[in-house]
């Protein structure tokens, strides 16, 4: 089995509908979108999505008071480097309280609370989805805003989305990545066999792909640059090309600019699936080919 | 009180770094501009300030003492991140696992740990016109981006109003980068994917109890996927920046949109005014028709 992950360091260059339309050049293939904090491949998944199931996600845990041990010592507010937990008046006395956004289940008020008033539950941190679609399992993630452990998400999608297509020998994982070079990123890009890097020509983007090139280089991971909106500014394009060639980064082609792709996405389908006809769907389908190539 | 104002917008690429640098280049009171993107700081790209050098910022691990140290284990069974082994040898640190809570340093009985500053990354300040930036920029390998931001939040000057370029998502960096600020403005765009993300967005302003309010960008015809959310939500329309390929120019070549496009200043100063100025609450004020 193969993974390829589709990621930019930049947000909004087009990953999720290059993905899409990777897809159902694809198919049958297992997608799994690991951008949790935002999951946006369900939003293109074509025909539908059938047999949809859904598994509650708790990443890490929370410390949690009992009101009615708890002393008001205040050494909890004390010794908590998160700001997390401080002491509020209710009635006559004090009493500790967790804030669940600042507090990273380190569990040092609960080991030092010196009445054994708080304790450790796990934290409702999101949901792990999957269900069928036209183009063949997808499996995403949906983390609870402002939860944290969006790396533990990730690496939950990735590992029901290659138990599942083990199940069914599928041969190709595609991977729709966050954006940024952080946790979530470091954990999508484990494993992976190729990581293509969707750029686009702005100075932004540019800056960004370095960035994300470097870390995957450090990860040891082969990626392999597509330029996305490339006609937009031809200049920028060539640029961001010269550079993959000077670091010895292979580019796959250039995508148009085009508003198919909006129309695409504002019907919840695929470039390739809306206007198998546009120039951009063309486009998609030589570098779906030179992906191949590059997978071996 | 100086306001703190962040631009964010759960999906990436919706035109926050524009918002942000639009209003700065707008805007008639010097303001104290961060760049919280530490993952992909790109704001320097449009205002080319006269940066001081880079400082590097560190977050606290442990180190051992071995020739204190007992075995005994304490700080593993205190650490919940999984970042201390304790073999044979003697123990063991992962710093990368470390979240720099503390516990296996008041866990350990024999005085064996202390810590050590690891840097993690580093942020600058410089000056562009009137103003004062500031942007962080993340190691690359480094997981955790939340110290980071925090600590470009805690250098900003607080004698003026402070504009927060915020990371994309709704998870800890987002936190990070708008928890206690005044307002919050989510920058998004008019596709089903826009609005999907705003949502996600604005529940996470919600949960933190900020204020809030929406830009729509590439604003045209189909502006009624967000302004149906808005009205739905009760968030107000700040502004419509348009669909204009002169703007995407302008910003695929680090140009100021305000500055490439002059028609696009009056909107932004109105937004300033808005957001900026207090007395002039964005709470409270009308809401556009949608």
């Amino acid at each position: 089995m193969k993974q390829l992950l589709v990621i930019s360091g930049k947000g909004g260059t087009g990953k999720t509908s290059v993905t899409a339309g990777l897809a159902s050049l694809a198919a049958p293939v297992v997608l799994a979108d690991c951008d949790v904090d935002a999951a946006n491949l369900h939003l293109l998944a074509g025909d539908g999505i059938t047999d949809r199931q859904a598994q509650a996600f708790s990443g890490g845990s929370l410390a949690q008071v009992d009101p009615a041990g708890c002393i008001g010592c205040g050494l909890c507010s004390e010794l908590c480097r998160f700001g997390a937990i401080h002491l509020q008046p209710t009635g006559a006395r004090q009493i500790a309280v967790v804030d669940p956004l600042g507090c990273e289940g380190c569990g040092v008020c609960i080991d030092h609370c010196p009445t054994l008033s708080i304790s450790e539950v796990p934290r409702q941190a999101g949901e792990l989805i999957d269900g069928r679609t036209s183009r063949g399992p997808l499996v995403w993630g949906r983390l609870e805003p402002g939860q944290p452990n969006s790396g533990k998400l990730v690496e939950r999608v990735r590992s029901r989305a290659q138990a599942i297509a083990k199940q069914h020998q599928h041969a190709l994982v595609i991977v729709d990545g966050p954006p940024g070079i952080g946790c979530p990123v470091i954990a999508a890009l484990s494993g992976i066999d190729l990581a293509l890097i969707v750029a686009e020509p702005s100075a932004s983007s540019l800056h960004d792909l370095a960035r994300v090139v470097e870390l995957a280089t450090r990860f040891r991971t082969a990626c392999a640059v597509v330029v996305n909106k490339a006609d937009l500014r031809e200049s920028a394009s060539e640029q961001i090309e010269g550079w993959c060639s000077r670091q010895g980064v292979p580019t796959l082609g250039r995508i148009s600019y085009d508003v198919v792709f909006s129309a695409a996405a504002c019907a919840g389908r695929s470039v390739p699936e809306l206007a198998p006809a546009a120039p951009a769907a063309r486009e998609l389908a030589v570098l779906w080919e030179r992906i191949q190539g590059q997978l071996g | 009180m100086a306001r703190t104002i962040a631009v964010a917008s759960g999906k990436g690429g919706t035109g926050k770094t524009t918002v942000v640098a639009c209003l700065a280049a707008v805007s008639s009171e010097p303001l104290a501009v961060l760049d919280c993107d530490v993952e992909e700081p790109n704001l320097h790209l449009f205002l080319n300030a006269d940066w001081q050098p880079g400082q590097p910022v560190t977050v606290p691990v442990p180190v051992v003492d071995e020739t204190r140290c007992n075995y005994c284990g304490n700080c593993r069974l205190a650490c919940r991140f999984n970042a201390i082994a304790v073999l044979p040898t003697g123990p063991m640190l992962f710093p990368g696992l470390c979240h720099g809570c503390g516990g296996c340093i008041l866990a350990c009985p024999y005085d064996a740990l202390s810590e050590v500053p690891r840097p993690i990354g580093s942020m600058r300040t410089g000056r562009w016109r009137e103003h004062v930036v500031l942007d962080g920029r993340l190691e690359i390998g480094e997981a955790k981006s939340p110290p980071l931001i925090e600590a470009v939040r805690q250098a900003a000057p607080d004698d003026r109003p402070v504009l927060i370029d915020a990371p994309p998502g709704t998870s800890c960096p987002l936190v990070s980068a708008v928890r206690g600020v005044d307002y919050v403005v989510l920058v998004t765009e008019p596709t089903p994917l826009g609005r999907h993300d705003l949502a996600l967005a604005a529940a996470a302003a919600r949960q933190l109890g900020l204020p809030t309010g929406v830009v729509i960008n590439r604003a045209g015809s189909n502006d009624e996927l967000i302004t149906s959310f808005c009205a739905e939500q009760g968030l107000p329309v700040l502004a419509r920046i348009p669909f204009d390929r002169r703007i995407a120019a302008a910003y695929a070549q680090g140009q100021l949109p305000v500055e490439a496009v002059p028609e696009l200043r009056p909107l932004f100063a109105a937004l300033a005014g808005r957001l900026l100025i207090p007395a002039a609450k964005p709470a409270g004020a009308s809401r556009e028709q949608a």
